[in-house]
């Protein structure tokens, strides 16, 4: 009677024989290792990308709250108003100083008139002023234009010709004068 | 004839096997790892960059209280500080202004020009006078000082800004008068001044004429800034005094 091993062939593919120095599983661990480190980096970038859906999903419902415009409105609100008075500020600089023709300006101005002198006509800008007179003489002109000096208003004046009249024994001149920029008020 | 195998030995065939795993793996790393690496990278930047923008709305939101106290005394503290500018230009309403100042004082018009309003910077003042210089001068005035040509003293002129960003709108009127005195004039001005707005003198003239009394003109420049409320609107408002509608425009 012979005896017949029934499970011989499960015996014989019992247990798997690896041997570490074959090529085959130098090889196969090689591939192994690049496969599991881009498994892990696809799961990795799928979580990021969900992290970022996740944020900009919070986003997009924090910015329809009204709070939310609010907060936006006031912020741009500040910016702009800031801008604004960089401008604004500019031009009221140049407004006070363009404002030059005052009444203390004038008030100072006739402070240098000798009490001899007949003003007949004035023009006056911002920059400059030109006044004619009658005058008794020559000496009157020199006080004058020597009084008006002394209001320190001006950066530089001088003094026209000095004509006699034809009719009358008065004299009349004129002066034309330059501010002094700033000094003026 | 026995055939010759190209791997002649075991040592060259275990060579070829790793070398094999070798190159399926570079592949592997070249075509799928590598761009999964820069994907990762470019993901990292996009996820710290997401996680910023929703601390930064948060932020935002959180500090609404602030920001409207801070938004509300801002605008409080402009409107105080350009209050003199006017809210603005409307034609009508200088007329009736002017008119009212005019008639205060005294002063008698001939007439009443007015330009149309426009956007421009206010100009900076300044003027052609040079300083006399020559070289004796310059060489004297360092022994003494006191021949120096006097500079401009004062306040000094604001930088010109070329960008356009002071512009504000602006309007030019020009009153010939007469026959007037002296203080109505001096008395029409003191009354621009009262109104404490931007309103300047940019010519004064006067001259005696042959009937008596002063005539001449005077020219204004006034202007306006877009204010932040309506607080001002209604400065320059004024309520008709007479009715309205009429059949024969020539009665």
């Amino acid at each position: 009677m012979n005896d017949f091993n029934f499970f011989s062939i499960y015996q014989k593919k019992k247990g798997i024989d690896l041997n570490p120095g074959s090529p085959y599983f130098i090889s196969g661990i090689i591939v192994l290792v690049c496969v599991v480190l881009t498994s892990g980096l696809f799961v990795y970038n799928l979580i990021l990308t969900k992290q970022i859906e996740s944020a900009q999903l919070r986003i997009m419902e924090i910015k329809t709250t009204e709070e939310y415009t609010q907060a936006s409105y006031y912020q741009n609100s500040l910016h702009a108003m800031t801008s604004y008075e960089t401008g604004a500020d500019l031009a009221l600089q140049k407004f006070q100083s363009s404002d030059v023709i005052r009444t203390d300006l004038l008030s100072n101005l006739w402070k240098g008139l000798p009490v001899n002198v007949r003003m007949t006509s004035f023009t006056i800008d911002q920059t400059t002023i030109n006044m004619s007179f009658q005058i008794p003489n020559r000496r009157a002109a020199a006080e004058l234009l020597k009084g008006l000096k002394e209001t320190g208003l001006f950066q530089e004046i001088h003094l026209g010709t000095i004509a006699s009249g034809t009719d009358t024994p008065t004299m009349s001149t004129t002066i034309d004068g330059t501010w002094k920029v700033g000094e003026t008020k | 004839m026995k055939s010759q195998n190209f791997i002649t030995n075991e040592r060259d065939k275990n060579l070829l096997i790793i070398l094999l795993g070798i190159i399926l793996a570079f592949l592997l790393f070249y075509f799928v790892t590598s761009p999964a690496i820069d994907q990762t990278a470019m993901l990292g930047a996009q996820a710290k960059e997401a996680k910023a923008n929703l601390e930064s709305t948060k932020s935002l939101v959180a500090q609404l209280p602030e920001l409207q106290k801070q938004e509300n005394e801002k605008k409080q503290q402009l409107l105080e500080k350009y209050a003199p500018f006017f809210y603005d230009l409307n034609e009508e309403g200088l007329l009736y202004k002017l008119d009212t100042l005019m008639a205060e004082s005294g002063l008698t018009v001939g007439s009443y020009d007015s330009t149309i309003p426009a956007a421009s910077s206010i100009p900076m003042i300044s003027s052609d006078w040079q300083p006399l210089t020559y070289q004796l001068k310059d060489l004297a005035t360092i022994t003494n000082p006191e021949l120096a040509n006097p500079g401009q003293t004062g306040d000094q002129a604001p930088a010109e800004d070329t960008s356009g960003a002071d512009a504000v709108a602006t309007v030019d009127i020009t009153i010939n008068y007469g026959p007037a005195t002296y203080p109505t004039i001096v008395n029409f001005v003191s009354k621009l001044e009262g109104l404490n707005k931007t309103v300047i003198v940019k010519n004064l003239a006067a001259g005696t004429g042959d009937g008596g009394g002063l005539s001449g003109s005077v020219t204004l420049s006034l202007y306006s800034l877009p204010k932040l409320d309506q607080s001002e609107a209604k400065y320059l408002e004024f309520f008709p005094a007479f009715g309205k509608g009429k059949a024969d425009p020539f009665q």
